[in-house]
C-alpha cells in the first residue's frame, strides 16, 4: 500500500479527478469528512493535509510520496525527490500591488507574503530593498490596508486581485503546477508500485 | 517518532554492545572522540554545510565547532596518535543545527573507518559490516543502495556543463531527482540534445545490479565513466564472498555536490522506514589532506534512526531479567532479603518510600513483614518465612 499526501482542498480534488481517469476511486471522499481515504482496491490511501504541510509528511517518511505545488516545494526545498509534473492545479507566482501604484523606480519595498523565501530571493536577484511581512492568508489584505506596498503570491485566475483592486506587476515563476513527490527511501523500497502509479498518473495527463 | 521511554539508557547500552561486538570481530577498535575542534581547521572540510554548524567561543576569542561528525574527528584523532590505527570505529553524539522540527539538533552515531586499503574487498567490508550491524540488532528487510560519487560529475562534465556554480547546481538536482525543475532548466541550458534524454535516465538509474549495470552502458560517455563501472562491478563481486550482494542494490544518480567522497557511496535503508539509517563511501582525498594516509573507507550509523525502526519492529524487548521490587515496613529485613537475593545475581530494588509501579510486567513485589514475606508474582501471592528466603537465596522465587 502506498500512502500520499495531498493538500486538501482544490488540490485534493483535481487530484482525486485525475486518480479516477486512471481508474483508481476514492468513493469516500464526497461524502465524508475522514483524512485518509482508501482507494477502492486498497492499494492507495491518500492523507489529507494542509498544503504548506506536504513535503513535511514527505520529508519525514510518514507519507511514501505526496502531491504538492511546486511553488511550496520551492519555499520550503524539501528534500525530497520531485519526480514528475501533474498539470494541475496551474498557477503563477506573482508581484502585485494596487493599480494606480507603480514599482518601476522604487528601491525599496514592504512585501507581504506566504512565501517568504521566495520573495527574499527574488528581490535580492533585482537589487530591490525589501522588507517582508509573513501571513499565511488572504494576503491581498495587506496593500489594501497599507501594510505593504506589494503582495508575493500565486496566481490562478487573477480574479481575487481583480475584485481588490490590485492588479500582477511582474511575475516570479510561472507555470507552477502540483508535482509528484516521493520520500527518498520509498522511491527505493517501494519502486514497482511507484513506478507503476507514475506511468498511470503520464497517461492520464496526455489525454 | 520521538524516543522518550523511560529505559532509554538501557537500550542504548544493549544497542552499543550488539554493534561494538560486530566492529570488534571484524577488528575495528574504537576511539574516543574529541568534543571540540578549532573552527579554522573545520572550514577547509566540506562535509557539514556552514549553517549546521554550531559554534563556541572560548576564552581567547577563537571560535569552536561543536561535533558535527565524527570522520573529521577520527581522521584528526588518528593523526595525532604514536599507534597506527587502520581500522577504528566510534559510538557517538554528533551536533547539528537543523531547521525542520523533526530532526534533532543532537544525534548518536556510531560507525567504522577503513584506512589505507583500497582493494575492492575493503569496499566490501565497510559495507558487509553496515550490513552485519543491521542484522545483530534483528533488523531485516534490509535495503544498500551503492552507487559511485564520480559518475555524476563525470557525466556533466563530459556534457559541457563547466562552470562549478552550474555543476552544483546539476548535482542539487540530481541528487532531489527533481526532474520537475531539470525539465525547466536543461532546455534553458546549452546543451546538446541527446545529452538531455539522458540526464533523467541517470536520474532514475537505480535498481537491482544487473538491471542498473545494462541500462549503465548507453549513458557511459567516456572512459572516466566507464572505469566507474568496473569499480562498482569489482566490489558487487566482492560482496559476493560477504554473503551481502543479496542486500544490494545500485543507484548511479547518487551525487556528490560537497565532493565529500571520491569512490563510492552507499546508503542504507529498512523497508517501510522512511529514513536513512546509515551512509557511508570512500573519501581517499580527504584522508590525505586531513590524516596523511592514503586512502579510506568508511559508515555512520544513525541510532536515533535505528531505534525508531526497531520500535516500529518491535525488536526492542524487555531484558528477560525480572526485577524484584522489595516493600514492607522492616527495614532490616528488607535490606538482608535484597543482599540475598543479591547473591543470586538477581535484580533487586529496595523499596523506601512506597512509590514503586504495581502494575508493571516483569516485575515480582516482594513484601517483608516481619517473620514472613509475601511473594507476588503475576497476581499469585504465596507467603514464606523470611529466614528461609534469605537463606536459600530466594531459590523460592526461581
Amino acid at each position: 500500500m502506498l500512502r500520499i499526501a495531498v493538500a486538501k482542498g482544490r488540490t485534493a480534488k483535481e487530484v482525486i479527478n485525475l486518480f479516477s481517469s486512471c481508474g483508481i476511486h476514492f468513493d469516500d471522499y464526497e461524502t465524508s469528512r475522514k483524512l485518509i481515504l482508501k482507494s477502492r482496491d486498497k492499494n492507495i490511501e491518500l492523507i489529507l493535509v494542509k498544503p504548506i504541510d506536504t513535503p513535511v509528511y514527505v520529508e519525514s517518511g510518514a507519507a511514501d510520496c505526496g502531491i504538492a505545488g511546486y511553488d511550496i516545494l520551492l519555499e520550503n526545498e524539501a528534500n525530497v525527490h520531485i519526480l514528475m509534473n501533474l498539470n494541475i492545479s496551474k498557477c503563477k507566482m506573482c508581484v502585485a500591488a494596487k493599480k494606480d501604484l507603480s514599482l518601476d523606480n522604487k528601491k525599496s519595498l514592504t512585501v507581504a507574503t506566504k512565501f517568504p523565501n521566495i520573495a527574499r530571493k527574488h528581490f535580492e536577484k533585482t537589487g530591490i530593498d525589501c522588507k517582508i511581512i509573513h501571513l499565511s492568508g488572504a494576503i491581498e489584505l495587506a496593500p489594501l490596508l497599507h501594510m505593504s506596498d506589494a503582495i508575493v503570491d500565486i496566481v490562478q485566475t487573477g480574479k481575487t486581485l481583480f475584485e481588490n483592486g490590485l492588479e500582477i506587476k511582474d511575475i516570479i515563476i510561472n507555470n507552477i503546477s502540483a508535482c509528484f513527490i516521493a520520500n527518498k527511501v520509498s522511491l527505493k523500497t517501494n519502486y514497482p508500485e511507484i513506478d507503476n502509479l507514475m506511468i498511470q498518473l503520464s497517461n492520464a495527463d496526455k489525454e | 517518532m520521538n524516543f522518550q521511554q523511560k529505559k532509554s539508557q538501557q537500550i542504548y547500552i544493549e544497542i552499543r554492545n550488539k554493534l561494538m561486538h560486530i566492529y570488534d570481530i571484524f577488528g575495528y577498535e574504537e576511539l574516543r572522540l574529541p568534543l571540540f575542534e578549532k573552527y579554522e581547521k573545520y572550514i577547509e572540510y566540506k562535509a557539514v554545510s556552514e549553517e549546521s554548524l554550531l559554534k563556541l567561543i572560548d576564552r581567547s576569542g577563537n571560535i569552536l565547532v561543536i561535533r558535527p561528525d565524527a570522520t573529521f574527528h577520527v581522521l584528526k584523532t588518528i593523526q595525532n596518535m604514536d599507534e597506527v590505527f587502520n581500522r577504528c570505529c566510534y559510538m557517538t553524539n554528533v551536533f547539528r543545527f537543523r531547521e525542520n522540527n523533526f530532526e534533532k539538533n543532537d544525534v548518536l552515531q556510531s560507525g567504522i573507518e577503513l584506512f589505507d586499503s583500497s582493494s575492492p574487498y575493503a569496499d566490501a567490508e565497510v559495507i558487509a559490516v553496515a550490513i552485519e550491524s543491521l542484522k545483530a540488532l534483528g533488523i531485516e528487510n534490509i535495503h544498500i543502495d551503492l552507487g559511485h560519487s564520480q559518475f555524476v560529475h563525470a557525466f556533466l562534465k563530459h556534457i559541457g556543463i563547466r562552470s562549478d556554480a552550474d555543476i552544483a547546481y546539476f548535482h542539487k538536482l540530481l541528487d532531489n531527482k527533481n526532474i520537475v525543475a531539470l525539465n525547466n532548466s536543461l532546455y534553458s541550458a546549452d546543451i546538446e540534445k541527446k545529452y538531455i534524454e539522458k540526464i533523467y535516465d541517470l536520474a532514475m538509474l537505480f535498481g537491482s545490479y544487473d538491471d542498473v549495470m545494462n541500462k549503465a552502458g548507453n549513458i557511459c560517455s567516456n572512459a572516466k565513466m566507464e572505469q566507474n563501472l568496473v569499480e562498482i562491478s569489482n566490489i558487487f563481486t566482492a560482496l559476493k564472498s560477504y554473503g551481502a550482494e543479496k542486500y544490494v542494490h545500485l543507484d548511479l544518480g547518487f551525487s556528490n555536490p560537497m565532493n565529500y567522497y571520491s569512490g563510492i557511496i552507499f546508503k542504507g535503508y529498512v523497508n517501510s522506514h522512511g529514513e536513512t539509517v546509515l551512509s557511508g563511501g570512500r573519501y581517499d582525498a580527504l584522508a590525505q589532506t586531513f590524516a596523511n594516509r592514503l586512502s579510506a573507507c568508511g559508515f555512520g550509523q544513525n541510532i536515533d534512526v535505528t531505534i525508531d525502526i526497531m520500535l516500529k519492529k518491535q525488536l526492542l524487548e524487555e531484558s528477560n531479567n525480572k526485577t524484584i521490587y522489595i516493600k514492607g515496613s522492616d527495614e532490616q529485613n528488607k535490606a538482608l532479603v535484597a543482599s540475598a537475593l543479591r547473591g543470586r545475581n538477581l535484580k533487586c530494588i529496595v523499596d523506601f518510600n512506597g512509590c514503586y509501579e504495581e502494575n508493571v510486567n516483569n516485575f515480582i513485589t516482594l513484601n517483608v513483614d516481619g517473620e514472613n514475606t509475601e511473594v507476588k508474582i503475576n497476581n499469585e501471592t504465596k507467603t514464606y518465612k523470611t529466614t528461609d528466603i534469605i537463606a536459600s537465596k530466594g531459590a523460592q522465587l526461581c
